[in-house]
Order: C-alpha cells, then sequence, then structure tokens
C-alpha cells in the first residue's frame, strides 16, 4: 500500500506534471498559532515562507482529481477522456507568507455549495405565500 | 545568542562601549551574522594594546586564537544575531518584499536590545557600514536615544572593539557553515566553496545541488541573482501571485476541460451574477 498522500495547493503555478520529490523537499511544520480556530502550518517553497491550513470539503461533497487520459483533436474530433485519481475529503490550502483567513476568496468559494444546496432545494408554495403576506426578505430580526 | 553567564559580572552597571560587525552579507550560501562586543570604558587603553584587526586581515587560525581571547575575557560581553538563509530568502521574496539593509538593520536593534536587556549600561556604541553612515547613525540614535554612536566604514580596522565584533561574527558564521545541517532530506557535499557567487566550487554546488522542481536546499540564499539565475535557467518554471501583478496579466486563468470554455463559462462571463466572479468560480458544463 502507498503512503496516504496530502494534497496541497499552492499560490503559484508549477509548469510541471509528473513525480517530484515532495517528502524530501516540502517539509510542513505546525507554526502553533491559529487563525479562525484553524491551526497554522509552514512550509518553503523555492525560497518563498508559506503558511497554509487544512481546509475539509464540506459534508455530502467529495474532492476527486482527474486525470486526462485521451485529448480532443485538433478538429474537435474524439472526446477527451478522463479518468479518476486520487479522492480526497481535504487538503492543505498554501498561502504566500501571509496567513490563511476566512474571508479568502478560496476558502469562501467553498460558500457556494451551500448557496447552491439553497438555489436547487426545492420550493415550498406555502411558504411562498407566507413570504408575500408577511415579507422577512431583507429584514434582519 | 551565546550561552550567557548566569548572573551579570559588575562592570554592567559600569559606562560601556560596544563595537558591532557582520559576517556573510554578499555569500549566496549560509546566514548573515551580526556580532557584538561590548566592555567598560575604563577598559579602552587596555583593548587597544591588543592585536584585534578586522578579521578578514586575519588568518583562520589567529581568528580563532583571539575568539576563544574574547570569549574568555572577564571584561568583553558578546552577542551573536544570526540571520538564517532560509529567513534572508523568504523575507526578501515575500509579497511585500524587504531589503537585505532593513534586514540588516532589524539585526543591528536586536542585537542592541539583547544587550541592553542584560542591563549593560552601554553609552557608545560603534557600528561598521557598508550603506550610508550618517542615515544609518541617524536611525540608530532615533531608536535608542542616550547612546551616542559612532557608524562608520572600515570601523572595523579603525576601532578595537569592531575588530572583536567581527571576529565574533566571522567566527560564529565560519562555525556555522562547517557544521551546516540542511533540513530537506537529501545528500550534501560540504564542498560549498567560499559560498560567494563569483567562487566557481560555489557555482558548481548550486548546479549539483538543484531540484528541478524545489530548487535549492534551504541553505541557499534564493533571493540571490546567482540563484535566480541558475533557476530560471535550469529547473521549472514556477510563476507566483505576487510576481504577476507586477506586469502580468490580471485576468483569470480558465479551465478547460477538453472543450473550449465559452465566454459565458468564465466567472465574468456575460449574464453572470458577481457572486461568480468575486469567488472565481467558472461553470464547467462539458467534460
Amino acid at each position: 500500500m502507498e503512503e496516504p498522500r496530502t494534497l496541497h495547493w499552492l499560490p503559484c503555478a508549477i509548469k510541471f506534471t509528473g513525480a517530484a520529490k515532495v517528502g524530501a523537499y516540502f517539509l510542513p511544520t505546525p507554526t502553533g498559532t491559529s487563525v479562525d480556530g484553524k491551526a497554522v502550518q509552514e512550509a518553503y517553497f523555492r525560497g518563498r515562507q508559506l503558511k497554509g491550513t487544512q481546509l475539509q470539503i464540506p459534508q455530502g461533497y467529495k474532492g476527486q482529481i482527474l486525470q486526462r487520459t485521451a485529448e480532443q483533436h485538433a478538429d474537435g474530433d474524439g472526446t477527451p477522456q478522463w479518468s479518476r485519481d486520487m479522492a480526497f475529503s481535504e487538503f492543505v490550502y498554501w498561502k504566500h507568507g501571509l496567513d490563511p483567513i476566512c474571508t479568502d476568496s478560496a476558502q469562501r468559494r467553498m460558500a457556494f455549495l451551500k448557496v447552491s444546496e439553497q438555489l436547487h432545494a426545492p420550493i415550498d408554495p406555502e411558504e411562498i405565500q407566507q413570504e408575500l403576506e408577511n415579507p422577512t426578505f431583507g429584514k434582519t430580526s | 545568542m551565546e550561552a550567557l553567564p548566569a548572573s551579570s559580572p559588575e562592570w554592567h552597571s559600569e559606562d560601556c562601549f560596544m563595537g558591532i560587525d557582520e559576517a556573510g552579507r554578499g555569500p549566496v550560501l549560509g546566514p548573515m551574522v551580526y556580532g557584538c562586543a561590548y566592555c567598560p570604558i575604563s577598559q579602552m587603553e587596555a583593548l587597544s594594546e591588543r592585536s584585534f584587526a578586522d578579521s578578514k586581515t586575519l588568518k583562520e587560525e589567529k581568528r580563532d586564537s583571539l575568539f576563544q581571547e574574547i570569549a574568555e575575557d572577564l571584561f568583553i560581553g558578546t552577542a551573536v544575531d544570526v540571520l538564517d538563509a532560509r529567513t534572508i530568502s523568504a523575507q526578501m521574496l515575500h509579497s511585500q518584499r524587504e531589503s537585505l539593509n532593513v534586514l540588516a538593520n532589524n539585526a543591528t536593534f536586536r542585537l542592541i536590545e539583547d544587550v541592553l536587556a542584560l542591563g549593560v549600561k552601554l553609552r557608545e556604541v560603534y557600528v561598521d557600514t557598508v550603506g550610508e553612515a550618517s542615515r544609518h547613525e541617524a536611525r540608530l540614535a532615533d531608536r535608542f536615544p542616550g547612546i551616542k554612536f559612532f557608524v562608520c566604514p572600515k570601523a572595523d580596522s579603525l576601532y578595537p572593539i569592531v575588530s572583536a565584533a567581527s571576529i565574533v561574527a566571522k567566527v560564529t558564521r565560519d562555525r556555522l557553515i562547517r557544521d551546516f545541517v540542511i533540513a530537506e532530506k537529501v545528500e550534501a557535499s560540504r564542498q560549498t566553496g567560499s559560498g560567494y557567487p563569483g567562487d566557481p566550487d560555489t557555482k558548481l554546488w548550486l548546479q549539483q545541488h538543484l531540484d528541478p522542481i524545489f530548487g535549492f536546499p534551504s541553505i541557499v540564499r534564493f533571493s540571490w541573482s546567482t540563484a535566480a539565475t541558475i533557476l530560471e535557467t535550469s529547473a521549472v518554471p514556477v510563476q507566483w501571485e505576487c510576481d504577476e501583478e507586477l506586469g502580468g496579466s490580471q485576468g483569470q486563468q480558465v479551465l478547460a476541460f477538453g472543450n473550449k470554455p465559452t465566454r459565458a463559462d468564465t466567472s465574468s462571463g456575460v449574464g453572470r451574477h458577481a457572486f461568480f466572479r468575486a469567488h472565481k468560480l467558472q461553470r464547467v458544463a462539458n467534460f
């Protein structure tokens, strides 16, 4: 069995696809501090200090890495094909030199899943009727 | 900081003077070390009779024996501030970049604060500088009122107390380089050369310890042009968000799952709610 792999999301684009000596060079250590209730880790990449925190994929969802196994031809023929690689339920979100905070767009992005649930939730006609008679939208309680 | 005696010597409460010098500002490898030596002003005469000289003009053996002498001298105190290569790289490559001069300034401030915290009554501080002496002197005087500063180039050959500081800094750095350990789990040769960018042995060491993805072990100052040039020519390109802002495109990177995304799929696409733009969320309909 392979060692369990950790997924790292770095604040840079590495123009390379393939195996890398992650275990020898990328060495996250806990800083002992926490931000927004999440423990902050520190690592160095290419001389830069990175600060990261573990983010969970929300309940009911799954992270999945896809690998392209077939390309679409330049003339538009054929269908691109994908195979499933690693599935994940958490990943480490890294920032360059700054603490990861909950208002970062990367973290706020996860909020879309909640918004999406609301948008796609079935509408109860009674609720609409109630809202029309006694509007609560836009009011703070 | 070096190990310090548990109880401070009595002379700490006498009027004292101190010298500060740095070692390892130029090399692409290893730490930059700020060292200081201080003693009572009443010892100034005696000090000038000693053979302390600018550490660069001394042979290694002579430097080591003088270092020993300084360490054993009951009327001389020493302290060091070590800026390791990883810290130098990280600060100089941070999105809010710090120059080496700012790092050097901060190290000097810390050193003085450390010595003051020991209860040493500093009256005069002599500092060797590579930058503009008068500005550096003004900054120091502003930060530490009550101390008279003498900042000048070549102070290490003019004032014996600065010579002593230069010996402390240089020997400390040499030992750190000699015994270096790297955090990364890779083999590293000890044949680093002098560590100066112009040294062919140092250049060879850099070439031999290059990983195409991760670059160098963290004993290397990635912020030095020598290191950056090797990375540019021999390693995988890496783009950082903060570098792109300097002149690159501001646009969102568009994911293409095989099919070219249409204009409407991007986060700022026509007719899409601002929520998607704010969160950089792209629609993917076709895989």
